[in-house]
């Protein structure tokens, strides 16, 4: 053999292990940078909080770092073995990294103490969150304010509206029901003392009896001077409750490693931030702007819908990960002896095989079925899952729509000539704080809308499937006799995972897909 | 992960890796008393061949480096010393070595003979069909130096199938 042939052929060898080496380095120089990245991040939240709050932000991101680290590491071996496969693998990995570093860049910007502080409120016992029912005043129940009966209404809408009183009222439900226990006593006397007030004052005048603007201005102030106490006292719970709280998720964590690693889990802990960021966003809006807006954008009552609808799912979300492993290997198992009838088929049967091996992979609507079973625990737990997130979807709608509505009103008493001063100066504040809202909902929306793709978005989807993986799932909906709906509900339920993670479920699925195509094309071949 | 993949992970060449496990494979059959079962008589022969195979290549890439010292070649001919000629068997000689310690700990189970043969088949077909074993058997005479995979770790191969 010739020299120049040797050459040729091992310095293009040579060449490409070495290019390997410097992607594979330009993979872990990334990837540190990405470390470094959430470090700063960490540590400039913990300059402002406590250590609790820092640990439940590290836990965000840590199960995707430590899973970054570890493919890094595999890499360098990978390479050794498949140069070819692990250019793919590089370019992946690089591009998770990207991912990830623009989620912690996002993540970063929604102002630490709102995630935090809503985080601990909306960890609740929803069941009790039904007696929350008035957005204008705080529960009677709840913080034994009895005054709303004796106040006129229009001077309940010019008071702080008692969102400090909410906040402690939610974290009084919370899972840190204990911690916060003195807190809600303290608030409870400091409540029974201003109703015993109110009621000295109102006791024997009749219904028709005016009340005078000197009263009417002394029971404002009172009410406004206790919802400011309260809320400083919730503030100061909501630390405490957020340790209790974080200790929780940690025993959880211990107790169910997997579940921890579980997308579902991950996906509801995100929705849970969302709305926590929704709920304080609001109560700011409340305590800065007072009652109006509050009641445009539906208030608590809007807040605890829809956290109760995430908390049904999360619960509902804790039994999936054994179960579903179990699912893959079986379906593993399945493929073996469909080995066999892949080499007996001719190219002209391409899509009999398809069809009949994405029967063997599972994907089939029993397969479908289980699958989505597995994600909600139990069959009606998952169709509570979705039908929640679609709950949730439509809710945010119709607060949206609540919120235009309030920037509307804004930009009337903007452009009104009769409005005073005071009434203008409060402006920019209330635009700023109506756009945090706007954000936190259109974001919460965006986290839950992947879920409830509409059919031609799946369509879609499958379609970019097909064209990158060979035509084994037919594009046309005709063919459904293989579950095709079915198959579009998976991809789009993995596409909506991905939109809000990048999480692994898709890759799960294009896997499947991948090696199914492979096998087909094999097949073909042979 | 198999205990031979976790110590690819490490700074350790996959080629040394190979032959500490070549190397455990020979003395566990060496250590054998009384009759020596074929299979484990087969591994042995196969441990010797891929020792012999590995020396045949850390051979050649030194006669590749001699070769571009004299002829003014040195750089591209190191080049491929060191990055060309890389860890090309390991991907299946790895698996193949897991399996064989898998058999000899499990005293000639069924199903370890079963994935031994099923490795060997894979790693054989490998030697005898990879373009660039065939150069390394074949290559230009200027180089001076050659290996015998195909027929010393191949031919060990053929023989371990049909012993299994």
């Amino acid at each position: 053999m010739s020299l120049e042939g040797f050459k040729a052929f091992f310095n293009k060898r040579s060449n490409n292990v070495k290019l390997f080496g410097e992607r594979s380095a330009k993979v872990h120089s990334a990837l540190i940078d990405l470390e470094l990245q959430l470090q700063a991040w960490l540590s400039e939240a913990e300059k402002t909080k406590t250590k609790s709050t820092h640990d439940l932000r590290a836990q965000l991101f840590e199960p995707e770092v430590a899973e970054l680290t570890r493919q890094s590491q595999h890499l360098k071996a990978f390479g050794k073995r498949k140069p070819g496969d692990a250019w793919v693998k590089q370019a992946a990995l690089l591009k998770s990294i990207e991912k990830l570093s623009s989620r912690i860049e996002a993540e970063r910007s929604i102002p630490y103490t709102e995630s935090v502080n809503g985080f601990a409120c909306t960890i609740l016992d929803y069941s009790l969150v039904p007696q929350l029912s008035n957005a204008t005043w705080v529960n009677t129940d709840a913080c034994q304010i009895t005054v709303t009966a004796l106040v006129p209404k229009e001077f309940a809408e010019d008071t702080e509206a008692g969102s400090g009183g909410v906040m402690l009222y939610a974290l009084t439900q919370s899972a840190a029901a204990d911690a916060v226990a003195p807190y809600r006593e303290r608030a409870a006397k400091m409540v029974s003392d201003l109703s015993k007030k109110i009621e000295a004052t109102f006791t024997g005048r009749t219904a028709s009896t005016m009340v005078t603007t000197e009263e009417r201005n002394a029971l404002v102030e009172d009410m406004n001077t206790l919802n400011r106490k309260l809320h400083a006292m919730a503030e100061e719970a909501a630390d405490v409750a957020l340790s209790t709280i974080s200790a929780h998720v940690n025993e959880l964590k211990n107790k169910q490693p997997e579940a921890r690693k579980n997308w579902i889990f991950r996906f509801v802990k995100k929705l849970i931030l969302g709305i926590a960021s929704l709920g304080v966003n609001i109560a700011r809006l409340v305590v800065s702007s007072g009652a109006d807006v509050f009641a445009y954008v539906g208030g608590v009552k809007a807040i605890i819908a829809i956290s109760s609808e995430v908390y049904d799912a999360f619960k509902s979300a804790q039994l999936v990960h054994t179960q579903l492993k179990k699912n893959i290997n079986e379906l593993a198992a399945q493929l073996v002896p469909l080995q066999g009838d892949l080499k007996s088929q001719t190219k002209a049967g391409a899509k009999e095989i398809g069809a009949k091996l994405l029967g063997g992979l599972g994907l089939t609507p029993g397969f479908i079925s289980l699958f989505l079973t597995t994600c909600g625990g139990t069959a009606d737990n998952l169709a509570l899952f979705r039908s929640k997130l679609c709950a949730i979807n439509v809710k945010c709608s119709k607060m949206l729509t609540k919120v235009y509505k309030a920037l509307d009103g804004v930009a009337a008493v903007k452009n009104d000539p009769q409005s005073n001063h005071e009434a203008l100066a409060t402006i920019p504040l209330l635009e700023r704080l109506i756009d945090k809202l706007l954000k936190s909902i259109v974001a919460l929306q965006a986290t839950v809308s992947g879920f409830t793709l509409e059919a031609i978005e799946a369509d879609v989807v499958l379609k970019n499937y097909c064209d990158a993986y060979g035509s084994i799932i037919p594009a046309s909906k005709e063919q459904e006799n293989f579950g095709i709906g079915d198959v579009m509900s998976i991809f789009s339920l993995a596409t909506g995972i991905d939109k809000c993670f990048g999480n692994p479920c898709t890759d799960a699925v294009v896997d499947v897909v991948k090696s199914a195509a492979e096998e087909v094309k094999q097949a073909v071949a042979a | 992960m198999s205990a031979s993949q976790q110590e690819i992970g490490s700074t350790e060449l996959a080629h040394d890796v190979a032959s500490g496990m070549f190397d455990k494979i020979l003395a566990m059959s060496m250590s054998e008393s009384g009759e020596v079962p074929a299979w484990l008589v087969a591994t042995q022969q196969v441990a010797t061949a891929g020792s012999d195979v590995h020396k045949q290549i850390l051979e050649f890439k030194e006669a590749l480096i001699k070769y571009g010292k004299t002829h003014g070649d040195l750089e591209d001919m190191a080049d491929i010393a060191s990055f060309g000629i890389n860890d090309f068997l390991s991907a299946h000689e790895l698996p193949m070595l897991d399996a064989m310690m898998e058999l000899r700990e499990s005293n000639g189970s069924e199903a370890a003979i079963a994935e031994v043969k099923r490795q060997a088949t894979a790693f054989q077909q490998f030697i005898s069909t990879d373009p660039l074993i065939r150069w390394l058997d074949s290559p230009p005479t200027e180089i001076g130096n050659s290996t015998t995979i195909v027929t010393t770790l191949g031919g060990a191969l053929s023989a371990l199938i049909g012993a299994l």
